[in-house]
């Protein structure tokens, strides 16, 4: 049964920590995922009649840009930003 | 290696002068004259059949008309299949119907003949010879290698603002990796393991030494075609303010179809800063025996 209380205890506090290091780095995720999605965005803006650099660059970083390309396809998709912020700032 | 880019309106004769140039530079050393212009007539000109790859037409000289079509098809190309081949779970989006409208998108033709261009520098001759499209898709081109490099340093800013950020979630949460259908990504965090600014950084090189290249008088020349008349005069004159604003000095202008008249004198005081030759109306600009008789008039390639 102590065995058990000091398993629990250690659970907790692994959760707890966890959670404390999620919130510790929630902001700097959030403008991360954003950079992210305007990095692809800008560079394939040309799909959605935005003005976007020469199609080169996007033809030598495409082979590397995967978490990039699900981000902004994701953003777009299912994504709320707005509520996503008011979680992020506690609104 | 020496570069020679011919431009000018359309229909003064810079497939005409490109050919006269090449003539004369084959005799100094291996000379490939490349043929950008949509509306070829180079292999009219060397009564030959050119095609993308060099055609021997002489001793040291090589002719080669750029199929515009081919380069933005496979240049789009290169594109899809990047995409599909490598984010097997993006063609469940179709994509693909999204590259027929991007072969026709603005600034796709100029990029592709900006890399046909970068790739027939890069040949083993000792001089190559730009027969150029006309004037505005040509200066399109030559501009386009800077706003490149514009692009690019923005693009590399908000890169290290993302490896900042990935950094500092590492320290905390570890180390950073996606899963995308099955699939795991690694997500680098410094420069030296970011393929992306990598990348970025190479191709600023390449198109800084493209730039430079194309500034260096001992290295590049730009030669302007020109008629005696009023539109090719005033073209012949944008063109000239447009390189000014990119750095670039033109060399020699050349008055193709020249005839004594009173406009000549219109043109050798404007253009009195550069070389002027005159060449003459041709009877039959066409094949080397009958070009080689005029490159006299072009003076010390």
């Amino acid at each position: 049964m102590g065995h058990n209380v000091i398993e629990s205890v250690v659970q907790f506090l692994k959760g707890f920590l966890g959670a404390f290091k999620k919130g510790s780095t929630e902001i700097i995720e959030f403008e991360l995922r954003e950079l992210e999605n305007i990095f692809t965005l800008v560079q394939m803006g040309f799909f959605i009649g935005i003005p976007s650099p020469p199609p080169t660059i996007l033809i030598r970083t495409m082979p590397h840009l995967a978490r990039e390309i699900f981000i902004m396809t994701k953003r777009a998709v299912e994504d709320d930003v707005l509520s996503e912020m008011a979680g992020v700032f506690d609104i | 290696m020496r570069l020679i880019f011919v431009l000018g309106k359309g229909g003064v004769g810079k497939t005409t002068v490109s050919a006269l140039l090449a003539l004369r530079h084959s005799k100094l050393g291996k000379t490939l004259v490349a043929s950008l212009d949509p509306a070829h007539n180079l292999g009219d000109v060397f009564q030959e059949k050119l095609g993308m790859k060099e055609k021997r037409i002489a001793d040291n000289l090589y002719a080669m008309e750029v199929d515009l079509d081919k380069v933005v098809r496979d240049y789009i190309g290169e594109l899809e299949n990047s995409l599909k081949h490598t984010y097997r779970y993006l063609t469940v989006i179709n994509l693909e119907k999204y590259f027929d409208v991007l072969k026709n998108y603005p600034g796709v033709e100029e990029s592709a003949l900006l890399e046909a261009m970068r790739k027939i520098i890069k040949k083993d001759y000792d001089t190559i010879i730009f027969d150029t499209p006309p004037t505005g898709l040509t200066l399109r081109i030559l501009s386009l290698a800077e706003m490149t490099l514009i692009w690019l340093d923005k693009l590399i800013e908000i890169r290290k603002k993302i490896l900042d950020r990935r950094k500092a979630v590492e320290k905390i949460q570890g180390e950073l990796c996606v899963v995308i259908d099955g699939e795991r990504y690694e997500v680098p965090s410094s420069e030296e393991d970011d393929a992306v600014i990598r990348e970025m950084y190479q191709y600023r090189d390449e198109i800084e030494d493209f730039i430079h290249m194309i500034r260096n008088n001992s290295v590049s020349e730009f030669i302007a075609v020109m008629n005696p008349e009023p539109l090719s005069f005033y073209e012949t004159k944008r063109i000239i303010e447009y390189l000014q604003k990119i750095d670039i000095g033109l060399s020699r202008v050349i008055v193709n179809k020249s005839e004594e008249c009173d406009f000549l004198g219109e043109i050798e005081r404007e253009f009195s800063r550069y070389q002027i030759f005159k060449i003459p109306v041709m009877k039959n600009p066409v094949g080397i025996e009958n070009i080689r008789k005029i490159c006299e008039y072009l003076g010390d390639a």
